[in-house]
């Protein structure tokens, strides 16, 4: 498939959309077919979103620039809290330790990253270090946990994988986070002249 | 006049994840209003620690400081969006999501704002917007306490809830126009373009 030559962040929030609403409506379906139905969107959608974001952070066009990242925070959102609520156990919600909601959690943690790299790129183009999560990667990561979740659901068993996924993902985007602060306060504060 | 404090980023994270949202669980009265003080001073904690970050100019403490701003916001109003499930009585906990909306839509708007220039011009509502949610979250937890005391409910942190959520969405609007130059007015926008965004 080919990828479009520039971020369609509009495509990319109603994808986002989409697939919150299938995440939302998976539990409560019972039939095998509309099971296999909803999460497939939900796992096609993110992938689509993904790739009509691609690039969005890096381009030289400004205003296209900013919409992009605005439309990532909202995509970002959509699709972690939809999967957060992708679940029929009782309360509804994935948790960790019974306390933590890991969709809104998870979805927190990205935007704090996302500013994080905001201020990153004013210090001009860095090349990101392959241990950082990037957006697409978390994506990626949420639709192959969409893809365990189904056939969890079609077995019959809780959502483990999905939730295992999303506290990986919490855990591994604030090293993440942690990581690109501090190379963004070593580069910031080599950059500003001394007093 | 004195020059006002340097703000303390990391203080306001430190008071922000003092968890205060099972104060609404409370039965004894007298506990009650200990946890609910203590709720006010993780609040003015905050606050205090943060309320002149916004006039830093130097990249490092700006950057450190909006950071720990978005952290210390978004652990405060998920703890009230857990009071509001309380006071909902939401036993499945669904109604806890309105704290994580205005979270994440102060998230954005924090987002949106890292685009502007550190030397731009901006309106007096966007400078003190914390000072706003801060003090309308206050005001939630005195009300909740009012209303555990005499059984009078006439604010409650879902109203703060309600309205930060209108605030902040009025703020994202707003500051988004004023960064890509679409918004108003024209003198203001001259000076607050941040990352070239109007290319």
């Amino acid at each position: 498939m080919a990828l479009p030559s520039s971020p369609k962040p509009f495509l990319a929030v109603v994808a986002a959309l989409v697939a919150h609403v299938a995440y939302l409506l998976a539990p409560d379906v019972q039939e095998p077919l509309w099971i296999i139905l909803l999460y497939g969107v939900a796992a096609v959608t993110v992938l689509m979103a993904m790739a009509w974001l691609r690039g969005g952070g890096e381009i030289g066009n400004g205003r296209l620039r900013l919409r992009s990242v605005v439309a990532g925070g909202f995509v970002d959102v959509l699709l972690f809290v939809g999967a957060g609520y992708c679940t029929s156990v009782e309360p509804g919600v994935i948790k960790l330790g019974g306390v933590l909601p890991l969709g809104w959690s998870c979805a927190a943690l990205v935007l704090i990253d996302g500013l994080i790299q905001v201020f990153s790129s004013t210090t001009g183009k860095v090349a990101d270090s392959p241990l950082n999560l990037a957006q697409g990667q978390r994506w990626l990561v949420l639709a192959i946990g969409t893809a365990i979740a189904l056939a969890e659901r079609l077995m019959g068993e809780e959502p483990r994988g999905l939730k295992g996924m999303l506290t990986a993902m919490l855990f591994y985007s604030a090293y993440t986070c942690w990581r690109r602060y501090r190379a963004t306060v070593q580069r910031l504060a080599a950059e500003t002249p001394k007093e | 006049m004195k020059n006002p404090p340097p703000p303390r980023p990391w203080t306001a994270v430190i008071f922000a994840c003092l968890g205060w949202g099972k104060i609404a669980e409370t039965m004894n009265p007298w506990a009650a209003v200990l946890y609910h003080l203590l709720a006010g001073a993780v609040i003015l904690g905050v606050w205090e620690s943060l309320r002149w970050g916004a006039r830093m100019k130097e990249p490092v403490q700006r950057m450190k400081f909006r950071i720990c701003a978005a952290i210390a916001e978004t652990l405060l109003l998920a703890n009230a969006g857990e009071v509001f499930r309380v006071e909902c009585q939401d036993a499945v906990g669904k109604t806890v999501a309105l704290g994580w909306i205005c979270a994440a839509v102060v998230l954005v708007d924090r987002l949106i704002e890292a685009h502007a220039r550190p030397d731009s011009e901006s309106d007096w509502m966007l400078d003190h917007m914390l000072g706003l949610r801060c003090t309308l979250l206050g005001l939630g937890v005195a009300g909740h306490l009012t209303e555990k005391l005499t059984g009078a409910s006439y604010w409650s942190v879902g109203t703060a809830l309600v309205l930060i959520l209108g605030f902040s969405l009025f703020a994202c609007f707003r500051r988004y126009g004023y960064v890509t130059g679409s918004g108003k007015p024209r003198k203001m926008i001259e000076s607050s373009v941040g990352l070239d965004v109007r290319s």
